[in-house]
Parts: C-alpha cells; sequence; structure tokens
C-alpha cells in the first residue's frame, strides 16, 4: 500500500514536471540538442538559435541557402568586404580580419548564442575565450564537402531550418547524381585544375580535388598521395601530363588576395589570363591548349553550394556531348535567385558552356 | 637615474591603464557593469600582463645575449632562436598534439639546437661579432624554411596554426600562460641581476682577466645563455614570434642608462614592457574591430630602429 501510494507520487510529481517542462518548450519554442561539428565534437545547444556569428563566407553562404542568414548578427572581413553580396553586414561590425584573427570583446559585445567558424580557424581558442560568456563555438567548414550532409543537416537544426536545409541537400544531391550515372562508362579526360595562385594545384584530400573529381574528370596529379592539400608543381611535370582540359580559379582584382567577391572578373582580366597560360613556356603542345580547352572559374563561383556549382560547370565543360541535360548557366542561376536571394550575374565563369557550344 | 626610472616606470603604468581600458569599446575600470568587468578579467587582463612579462622577457633575454656574447645585436630574433622556437613548436603542432607543454618543450629543444650551433660555430671564429649574427641570419632562415616545410605535410587546421605562429599573436593568451611566465621570468630576472656584475665583465674584459678574478666565463656564458633560452621558448610558444624588442630594448637602454648591466637589465625590461604595450594596442584599436597581430606593428616600430643601429655603427 505504502509503495503504491509512493508511486503515484512520483508519477504524479514527473507527469507533472514533463507536463510544465512541454509548456515551456513550446512557449519558448527552444529545445536542447546535440550535434557533431566538423570536427567531430558533440555540442549541446538550445535551438532555435536566433543570434550567431559566422565566420567565413562559405559558411554564410550556406546558411543563407538554408533561409537563416536573418539570425547571423555578424561576420568576418573576409566575408564582410563584399558590400552587394553582404551588404546586410557592415564593415564596422566585422569580428575580425579572419577566421585566425577574432575580437573577442567584439563577439561579446554583440551577445550570439553561437558562434560558427570553420575547421581552419581558431576554434579551440575561441571555445576557451567565449565559453565563460555563455557563447557556445560550432565549426562547420563550408568549403568541406565530404562532410556536407552532415553540415547542412546541422544548420537546420540550428536555426530550425529543417525544411529548407532538406530542399538544400536535394538541389545539391541532384546534378552531382546525373554526372555521376552520365560518366559511369565513359573514358576519362585528364583535366589540369589551377588555383589563382598560378602552377598551384590541388592533391588527393584537398576539397579542390574533390570537386575535380566530382566533375568525373581525370586529376592529372591524382596518383600523387601528398599529404598537403594544395602545392606549387613544376610547369614540365604540366606538359609531360598533357591535359585534354585546363581549368584555373580566378579572383577579381578587387578581392582580398585568394578570396571571391559576388563582382565578377573582367572580360580583359579573363582573356588575358587564358592568353597568358596558352603562352606559358612549352605549353603550346599540351593538349587542351592546341584545341582551346582551358576554362576559367572565379573564386566567388566556383565555390557556389559547398563547390557543386564548380563541379557542375567543369563537368559541361569536360564532358559537353555526355552531359547534354546539365546546364551549369541554369544551376548557378537557380543558386543565386533561390538560395542566396540574388539576381544572376554573368562572369564568372568563362568561356560559359551555353555560349560555347 | 631615479629619475629615469621614475618616468619609464609611470609610462608603464599609464600604458597598463590604457590597455585595460581600451578595445573594441573604452571600458571605465573603475565604474564597470558585470560583462565589463569580465572583459577586464578573462580578455584584457591577461592579454596586457602577459604583453608586459612578454616584452620584459623578450628584453632581458636580448640583454643577456648580448651581454655574453659581446654583441650589441644579438638577439633573440638575430640569433635564429625565435625562428627555432617557432619551429619547435611547429614540430610538436604537427608531430604530437597542441598540448601547451608539449608545445612548450618543443620549442624549448628547439632553442637549445639553434644555439648550440650558433656558439659552436661561433667559437671556431673566436666569438666574432659578425659571424654570430651571419649564421644567426642563416639559421633564422633555416627554421624559417623548415617551418614552411612542415606545412605541406600538415592538415589545413595545423597548417593555421603553424601560421599564426610566424605573426606573433596575444590573441590567445589566458591567465596560465601569465602565471607561467611570471614563474619562469621571476628567478632568472633575480638570477640575472646578481650576475649584472659578471656580465660587465664578461663584456668589458678578456676572459683571462675574467678568470683572474676567480669567475670562470665559459661556465658563466652557459648558465646565463640557457636562462635566455628557456625564457625566450616559454614567450615564443604562448605567443608566436615577436622580433625586434629583444634587440630593440637594450639598444634604447644602453642610450638612456649606459652598459653597466646593473641598470641595463632591468631598464631593458621596462622599455621593452612599453614597445609591447603600445604596439598591442595599437594593434587592437587602430583598425578596430580588426586586431593587427603584434608581430606587425613591432616591425613597423622595430625596424627603423634596427637601420638606426646598423647605421650608428657604420659612423664608428
Amino acid at each position: 500500500m505504502l509503495f503504491k501510494s509512493k508511486f503515484l507520487k512520483v508519477l504524479v510529481l514527473t507527469t507533472s514536471l514533463c507536463f510544465t517542462t512541454t509548456l515551456f518548450s513550446q512557449e519558448n519554442k527552444t529545445q536542447k540538442i546535440l550535434i557533431t561539428d566538423n570536427v567531430e565534437r558533440a555540442v549541446q545547444l538550445s535551438v532555435p538559435v536566433k543570434k550567431a556569428v559566422v565566420i567565413s563566407r562559405y559558411n554564410n553562404e550556406l546558411i543563407r541557402a538554408c533561409g537563416a542568414i536573418d539570425n547571423v548578427v555578424a561576420v568576418d572581413m573576409n566575408t564582410a568586404q563584399d558590400r552587394v553580396y553582404w551588404s546586410k553586414f557592415k564593415v564596422e561590425d566585422v569580428i575580425g580580419k579572419n577566421q585566425n584573427d577574432l575580437n573577442y570583446e567584439k563577439i561579446i559585445s554583440l551577445s550570439p548564442e553561437v558562434v560558427i567558424i570553420p575547421a581552419n580557424g581558431a576554434y579551440k581558442e575561441a571555445e576557451k575565450k567565449l565559453e565563460p560568456f555563455g557563447i557556445k563555438v560550432i565549426v562547420i567548414s563550408g568549403y568541406d564537402t565530404n562532410d556536407f550532409h552532415n553540415q547542412i543537416k546541422n544548420i537546420g537544426a540550428i536555426f530550425g531550418k529543417e525544411i529548407e536545409s532538406k530542399k538544400f541537400i536535394q538541389f545539391y544531391e541532384k546534378p552531382l547524381k546525373y554526372i555521376e550515372e552520365k560518366l559511369q562508362n565513359v573514358e576519362k579526360k585528364s583535366v589540369y585544375w589551377e588555383d589563382s595562385k598560378n602552377y598551384y594545384t590541388a592533391f588527393p584530400g584537398s576539397y579542390y580535388y574533390n570537386m575535380v573529381k566530382a566533375s568525373g574528370g581525370k586529376n592529372i596529379f591524382g596518383e600523387l598521395d601528398r599529404k598537403t592539400s594544395e602545392a606549387q608543381v613544376d610547369s614540365e611535370s604540366i606538359i609531360i601530363k598533357n591535359p585534354s582540359v585546363i581549368v584555373k580559379n580566378i579572383s577579381p582584382a578587387q578581392a582580398i588576395k585568394g578570396t571571391g567577391v559576388y563582382e565578377a572578373p573582367t572580360i580583359d582580366q579573363q582573356l588575358k589570363t587564358i592568353e597568358d597560360i596558352k603562352h606559358r613556356k612549352g605549353w603550346k603542345d599540351i593538349d587542351a591548349v592546341k584545341n582551346n580547352n582551358i576554362f576559367l572559374m572565379s573564386q566567388f563561383g566556383h565555390g557556389g553550394a559547398s563547390k557543386m556549382i564548380g563541379a557542375a560547370y567543369m563537368a559541361k565543360w569536360i564532358y559537353p556531348e555526355v552531359l547534354s541535360d546539365l546546364d551549369p548557366d541554369a544551376l548557378f542561376k537557380e543558386w543565386l535567385e533561390e538560395f542566396q536571394g540574388f539576381q544572376n550575374i554573368e562572369g564568372h565563369f568563362y568561356p560559359s558552356p551555353n555560349k560555347r557550344s | 637615474m631615479k629619475n629615469r626610472y621614475i618616468i619609464l616606470t609611470t609610462s608603464l603604468f599609464i600604458l597598463i591603464y590604457f590597455g585595460l581600458s581600451l578595445g573594441n569599446s573604452t571600458i571605465n575600470i573603475f565604474n564597470m557593469t558585470k560583462q565589463e568587468s569580465n572583459i577586464i578579467l578573462l580578455l584584457r587582463a591577461p592579454r596586457v600582463i602577459f604583453g608586459l612579462l612578454c616584452g620584459m622577457g623578450l628584453a632581458l633575454c636580448g640583454s643577456i645575449m648580448q651581454g655574453i656574447t659581446r654583441n650589441p645585436m644579438a638577439s633573440p630574433f638575430t640569433l635564429g632562436v625565435s625562428s627555432s622556437a617557432a619551429f619547435g613548436a611547429a614540430v610538436a603542432i604537427v608531430f604530437l598534439n597542441d598540448n601547451p607543454i608539449t608545445v612548450m618543450l618543443g620549442a624549448f629543444l628547439s632553442t637549445i639546437l639553434c644555439a648550440t650551433i650558433v656558439f659552436v660555430c661561433a667559437l671556431k671564429k673566436d666569438m666574432e661579432s659578425l659571424t654570430m649574427i651571419i649564421i644567426g641570419i642563416a639559421l633564422n632562415y633555416l627554421f624559417t624554411a623548415l617551418t614552411s616545410t612542415l606545412q605541406y605535410i600538415a592538415s589545413d587546421d595545423k597548417i593555421s596554426a603553424i601560421v599564426r605562429w610566424t605573426f606573433g599573436s596575444l590573441n590567445g593568451v589566458e591567465w596560465t600562460n601569465v602565471w607561467l611566465l611570471l614563474i619562469i621570468l621571476a628567478p632568472i630576472l633575480i638570477f640575472t641581476q646578481r650576475k649584472a656584475w659578471i656580465l660587465n665583465l664578461i663584456c668589458n674584459c678578456d676572459d683571462d682577466y675574467s678568470l683572474s678574478l676567480g669567475v670562470n666565463p665559459s661556465k658563466e656564458r652557459l648558465f646565463l645563455g640557457f636562462s635566455a633560452l628557456l625564457l625566450t621558448s616559454v614567450i615564443i610558444s604562448t605567443c608566436g614570434i615577436i622580433g625586434f624588442v629583444g634587440l630593440a630594448a637594450p639598444y634604447i637602454s644602453k642610450r638612456i642608462v649606459g652598459d653597466n648591466h646593473r641598470y641595463l637589465l632591468t631598464y631593458s625590461m621596462l622599455v621593452g614592457g612599453v614597445l609591447i604595450l603600445i604596439s598591442d594596442i595599437l594593434g587592437r584599436t587602430l583598425f578596430s574591430p580588426i586586431i593587427i597581430p603584434i608581430g606587425i606593428i613591432l616591425s613597423y616600430i622595430g625596424v627603423p630602429i634596427l637601420i638606426n643601429l646598423i647605421l650608428k655603427r657604420g659612423e664608428k
């Protein structure tokens, strides 16, 4: 009898507690979740997050694609430098130059709930500095295509935008699946991808390498199992490997070195870049040069949708006949207009695959 | 002499006040909100105090190195010790882990290696000033190249950690770093201050004369040099390469208080503290909210001083 009475008391107490918690959660529409971030840290936080500081242009683009950019209160200088694409954020409100130079006082003054930072930033330092102020640090690396699904799911969960994040994942997956299926029995063409720095290329394990792989191209340096993700290569080795296609990244003159801005590189800059490549010593006999298969992607354009846009353009440039239904220009337009809320802009990819054919 | 100390100490206190008050927003340190007091206690105070101790420490290292090598151009930076410490720290980050103790140990072992090479080579040439500096510069290049090479085998996140060492920044400093540096700096200061007269002897007289007075100059050089290396590695392993303080502070101090190490050591430390605090305050406020790494600002201040030093030497 005594046991029964105690049991009932506990049951009533537990039920009331659960009810109160649920009610409280419903009133505030918040709940605690546990996520695994890009560096495999388990982070517990209350969601949806209303105020976030987000570092890296890639991360901000992904968050905007998931419809949560209004929850971002400040960004870094590398993002804010693009006064057209990121006009929402004032330069005087940036929280530092980039992911490695953070102004913690500025971050604290903005009272965000979370700081989102890429894995190549000072996230450990940020965690130590911001934890006493109740600010969580979450690692999301927009450039990391290997962890794309987990990261987009995390963005959806953090900002309460699960539906939008699923829609974005579908947009990302569809063209890549199409490319993969269509190229299954097609002989792979050799590709030399070059960074905005001349003669710098990507090796297995790097995100740029993954982009070339996703495009179905055979990276001429693919067999090199280098630990480094990107390094300078000898011009001679490119001549010997004789790529069928050359794709180079370029940055407009006004952008901070190695970063991208909404404004496209000028046609003069693009033509000059192609001419410079053609006139490199000993390059006139390379197949890509002989057949005029030299293509340019801007630092801004190629990174769209976690480099899916770059992979789609590359695929179309390399296999225009096989991938007849692939329209990278339409994808880039959809990415800008549907997912970023911006007007489409030409000139980030030269020459346009549609105009070329 | 007293007045010179009073002026510099007062300047230092004023700079500490500005260092604590200025930043992303100006804080009245005598009337703070809870958040402001947290910002001061957790962010600004450790940064300012470490900056002060770091400047003092590097200046002390510079004075010791200049004394034991009889070379006014010796400093942790010009002898390659700073670059070697950064290399040791980078090796620890890439191959072991970024545990502070491991990083510090890596930095220290690397400084020992660098110092050994400098001293062994220099001894073969009777400790000629020019030889020592040329070897130091060569090692500077070598260790910088080695650190850059490490970037080819490191992952992206480790690369960014290594790159941060090369600039020098007080952004990540915490109270534990402050206490550790204080624990190392205080006994080394007491030790070297007690050895000030020996430094004067080593610096100004032949080794035979020192021996005739019962002082073993080789042994003293070893102990004093070891202290300077330990101090340098603790500083560099926390905040990365900060050049010129070790060279500029003793140089400026010699012009004000003369060559007597009894005054030179402590006065250099005060000048070093002033240089770092000015640079850090400028770095935090010039383009706020962007923080310019202290290494960059110090280079702007230090290079003209170094050029002046070289030109003055030329006049002699």
